[in-house]
């Protein structure tokens, strides 16, 4: 039976963090909450009919915005109607975003009972500074409060968001931050750069020239210092920005970087199946007013081949173990080298990629420099 | 009353912008030779890219005819001219074909450096010169004004000069009439040896090339075997004809009259502006005065772009030099660009329209290098050589001295700007002659400057800081001992040929950091470091450094959305393709003609 992954986008928060691009609205409001979760348990049902048989679902992903923000019945109700109409499997990873501020221990034990086995904490810093800067709406005492308590409601699979590269942040602080984060034992440690995006009020500010950016080398050395410290500490770096202990790693996530299934619930949800990929709208009005999955769809692409071979060449390429050349030729029945035979040469020269016999993964200068790998294969 | 006595020849001659295109629009509609509903706007100006600029490249030229007040149908030969600096030597081509002109003069501007440029020029033609004040319809026109000033710098009669409007076609009629009235008939001989006068010629795919003539004296028909006095060759005439506007034949052209012989003539270089036709088998005594050799005066490359084939590039160029005499070109090889062209244009202006139309009419991707002017290079051993490209410079340790091109600039400007432009001029290395009011308000400035300065930007420089007022004219004058020296731009510790350039000694340090700096915003960071240098000989004179880029990945995940990466990496991937490779570094080809514009505000 294929494995399935499903994505559930609950896009709200109390307010907007100052560098967050993601699709999210600030509505508190219960009632929409409520409306909402109806919405996304219809589009389960339908969805499961349209592309659920024969598929078992091994990883669902409550992304957000903030998913702890809506009350944790409506999280039971969503995970409940998924069990309904898909077949989920018994060890399926069920993973909750959830931020420090909301959430007390009920919640925590509200998601267990729910099934959740996995959580995700929006910690992204312990220093005060940083987490003002960041526009976070909580304190870094809550944020050890959050883990802690996750730990006691039994979540045995915890990850923790940390973010480097802030303005203001120095190496010390960032490594105060990783060995707070480990000495809260959590299973996962995500660690993002911070990437000021259009449309943010960071940008913003940034335009105005209220900060200056963080110099590159120092948000390397605090990458590296990461790399190293999580290493140290037991860790696998498995992706670009993600280190877990072995078998921890995000089943979920690694589905994106894998060419593996998924379907996305909820607005602006993504989905990619069948060589498809397709989003459902971002506007919170028309994903609540659509009349039927395709309604609810505004955008879908279908891959060519030359798509698949490229994205699973740079997503692959995400991993730290890289690509293998066999399961290219098993997958396209192409050879790899033939394809991108010169390409690649030209950036094992260049320092960026390095060949193992069957396989093929960045260099710790290609980690840093990825985007100029990924770019040689699109 | 003869033939020839109801004949007018005249030119509509003006300062840019102030109306003649518009103002001939009018008088083709006014004589019907064009339906005012066929009519395109400015009829005379054909080519797009003339339209868009409004300027005149190559000329237009009508026969009207005309029932005058008196009863008597005249025909008219309205001979257009070229609109700007770059192509003097036509417009008195064109103008030595006319006995008169019609001076249109804007009532809200007043009289600009070239109108008196053009003034000068009919002068010495000894054409009889009819102001006419144009845009009498704005409420800012100051025909007293303007007219005084028409009276006191060029010492033309405006008492009765017609208060147009070319635009709202008011007042056409009174042009119409004061050439008729004022603008004598030809007086040629008709039974005399055939002279005509060569003002104009263009490559018709089927004619071959045609040329536009005004013949002096005699006539040419059909058949006829023709000479071209300076060139010294002979056609068959296949066809005479005139243009009314659109080409009709005719039996005959004879004195005084205006119109088209064809005699498949292959390229416009063969027929020159100047030249004078004459029959081969009783040719004319000598040939018509005034007959000069275009001459390039201003060169650059011209390379095809990545991903554009030479061969494209090579047909396109052989295209307009068959229509542009005054265009040439020779291949050429850069080590960093590869093969392309050395081409030469009469100033920054025809150059500029030559690599407009190389990219809009041929669609073509090229990239052209700095422009250079030519230097006389004299050598220690006695012999000279004219250097335009800087890659053949000769070894300076065999290099005696070397001369530029000075020419004599004329500057009308509003007063009140006298002192910025001063500055502009000393700071081109200009010396000043003299300077005269012509009114209470505005000056003219008279100089001698290097030609290398005038065609980098000064005249975008003069307008910007003249707010549009300020107005330039200039010819080349004679040769002058300079200390010139050979600028180099090094990527890497490599030195770039096709960004090297000749400049004054004086002026190598601000190009060199302008260049380098501007190099260094437009090349993209690197794995590595990239040190930019400019040099003279060995001595590096400016540096940048564009620094080696640590960190290039998209850290987040986004839910699974791959579209979003993607279109990331296709943008950064695209970026690349317009990239041109030297050594290790990659250059977008836009650099090229970024350091070619010298901002010199930042």
């Amino acid at each position: 039976m294929d494995k399935l992954g499903l994505y559930v986008h609950i896009p709200f928060c109390a307010r907007k963090c100052r560098y967050c691009d993601f699709v999210s609205y600030p509505v508190a409001d219960k009632d929409t909450h409520l409306a909402y979760a109806l919405k996304v348990i219809l589009e389960a049902s339908e969805k499961a009919q349209i592309f659920g048989e024969g598929c078992s679902v091994d990883t669902i992903y409550l992304g957000g915005g903030t998913p702890s923000l809506i009350e944790p019945g409506l999280i039971s109700e969503i995970l409940d109607s998924i069990y309904t109409h898909f077949w989920a499997e018994d060890d399926c990873e069920i993973t909750i975003e959830v931020n420090p501020v909301s959430q007390a221990r009920e919640k925590f034990r509200a998601y267990r009972s729910a099934g959740v086995n996995r959580v995700s904490i929006g910690v992204q810093s312990f220093d005060p500074d940083v987490l003002a800067f960041l526009g976070r709406p909580h304190t870094a005492e809550e944020a050890e409060r959050a883990v802690a308590d996750a730990r006691a409601e039994g979540l045995d699979n915890i990850n923790i968001d940390l973010m480097f590269g802030v303005p203001g942040q120095d190496l010390t602080s960032w490594e105060r931050d990783l060995k707070k984060a480990l000495k809260l034992a959590p299973e996962h440690i995500s660690f993002y750069s911070l990437g000021i995006e259009e449309g943010t009020p960071l940008f913003e500010d940034l335009l105005e020239d209220r900060f200056v950016e963080i110099d590159e080398i120092l948000d390397r050395r605090m990458y590296h210092l990461a790399k190293e410290i999580l290493t140290d500490a037991g860790f696998r770096h498995y992706e670009i920005s993600n280190a877990a202990l072995p078998g921890r790693e995000s089943r979920h996530n690694l589905k994106y970087w894998s060419m593996d299934p998924y379907l996305g619930l909820g607005a602006a949800a993504h989905s990619y199946f069948g060589g498809r990929r397709f989003a459902n709208t971002s506007k919170l009005t028309e994903y609540m007013t659509a009349v039927s999955v395709s309604d609810m769809t505004n955008w879908a692409h279908e891959n060519t081949p030359g798509d698949e071979m490229s994205e699973f060449v740079f997503l692959g390429l995400r991993r730290t173990e890289g690509i293998r050349f066999s399961d290219f030729h098993t997958s396209f029945g192409r050879d790899f080298w033939e394809l991108y035979g010169e390409e690649t040469e030209k950036l094992i020269r260049r320092g960026l990629l390095e060949r193992d016999g069957d396989e093929l993964r960045l260099t710790d200068l290609g980690l840093d420099l990825a985007n100029n790998v990924f770019s040689e294969y699109v | 009353m003869s033939e020839q006595d109801k004949i007018r020849n005249f030119s509509i001659i003006a300062h840019i912008d102030h109306g003649k295109s518009t103002l001939a629009d009018r008088i083709l509609e006014f004589t019907g030779a064009v339906a005012s509903r066929d009519m395109r706007e400015q009829f005379l100006d054909n080519m797009d890219l003339e339209r868009e600029r409004g300027i005149t490249i190559k000329l237009q030229t009508s026969r009207l005819v005309y029932k005058a007040d008196d009863g008597i149908e005249y025909v008219l030969n309205l001979i257009d001219t070229p609109g700007h600096v770059d192509f003097t030597y036509e417009v008195s081509r064109s103008l030595a074909a006319c006995e008169g002109a019609v001076l249109v003069v804007d009532a809200t501007q007043g009289v600009e450096a070239q109108t008196l440029a053009n003034v000068y020029l009919a002068m010495n033609e000894d054409l009889e010169i009819l102001p006419v004040l144009n845009k009498i319809d704005l409420a800012s026109a100051e025909p007293e004004r303007v007219k005084e000033e028409i009276e006191d710098l060029i010492g033309l009669d405006t008492e009765n000069a017609p208060l147009i409007s070319a635009k709202e076609g008011i007042g056409i009629k009174d042009v119409l009439e004061d050439v008729v009235k004022h603008v004598p008939p030809p007086s040629g001989d008709p039974e005399g040896r055939l002279k005509a006068l060569i003002f104009d010629s263009y490559y018709d795919n089927y004619r071959g090339v045609v040329i536009y003539v005004r013949v002096i004296d005699g006539s040419v028909r059909k058949g006829d075997m023709i000479r071209l006095m300076n060139t010294g060759h002979d056609y068959e005439v296949t066809e005479v004809g005139y243009y009314e506007p659109l080409p009709v034949s005719a039996e005959a052209l004879s004195a005084g009259e205006v119109g088209f012989i064809s005699a498949s003539i292959k390229r416009v270089a063969d027929a020159r502006v100047g030249d004078t036709v004459t029959l081969a088998g009783a040719p004319a005594d000598a040939p018509l005065k005034g007959y000069k050799k275009a001459q390039p005066m201003v060169f650059c490359g011209i390379y095809p772009a990545d991903g554009e084939k030479y061969e494209n590039v090579r047909d396109a160029v052989e295209k307009l030099q068959v229509n542009d005499a005054a265009f040439q070109f020779e291949p050429e090889t850069s080590t960093a660009l590869g093969f392309g062209f050395r081409c030469g244009f009469l100033g920054l202006l025809h150059m500029e329209i030559i690599v407009e139309r190389l990219e809009r009419e041929f669609d073509l991707a090229v990239i052209t290098t700095s422009p250079s002017v030519i230097y006389r290079v004299i050598l220690l051993d006695g012999t000279e050589e004219m250097i335009q490209n800087p890659s053949n410079l000769p070894d300076p340790a065999e290099i005696e001295h070397i001369e530029e091109p000075i020419v004599k600039a004329d500057i009308m400007i509003p007063k009140d700007y006298v002192g910025a432009i001063m500055d502009l001029c000393r700071d081109r290395r200009g010396t000043m002659l003299h300077m005269e009011y012509v009114t209470e308000t505005r000056v003219q400035l008279h100089y001698e400057m290097p030609l290398n300065e005038v065609i980098y930007d000064f005249f975008d420089a003069l307008k910007s800081k003249t707010r549009g007022y300020g107005s330039l004219d200039y010819e080349f004058i004679r040769y002058e001992p300079s200390k010139i020296v050979k600028l180099d731009i090094l990527l890497n510790k490599e030195q770039v040929d096709a960004f090297s350039m000749l400049v004054h000694e004086s002026k190598a340090y601000a190009r060199g950091k302008f260049v380098t700096e501007k190099l260094k915003d437009i090349i993209p960071r690197h794995q590595f470091e990239i040190p930019i240098q400019a040099s003279v000989g060995q001595k590096v004179i400016a540096r940048s450094t564009v620094k080696a880029y640590r960190k290039d990945v998209i850290a987040k995940c986004y839910g699974g959305d791959i579209s979003r990466k993607r279109k990331l990496l296709e943008k950064q991937k695209e970026g690349k393709k317009r990239m041109r490779q030297f050594g290790a570094v990659e250059v977008p080809q836009e650099a090229f003609t970024a350091v070619l514009k010298f901002d010199e505000n930042k």
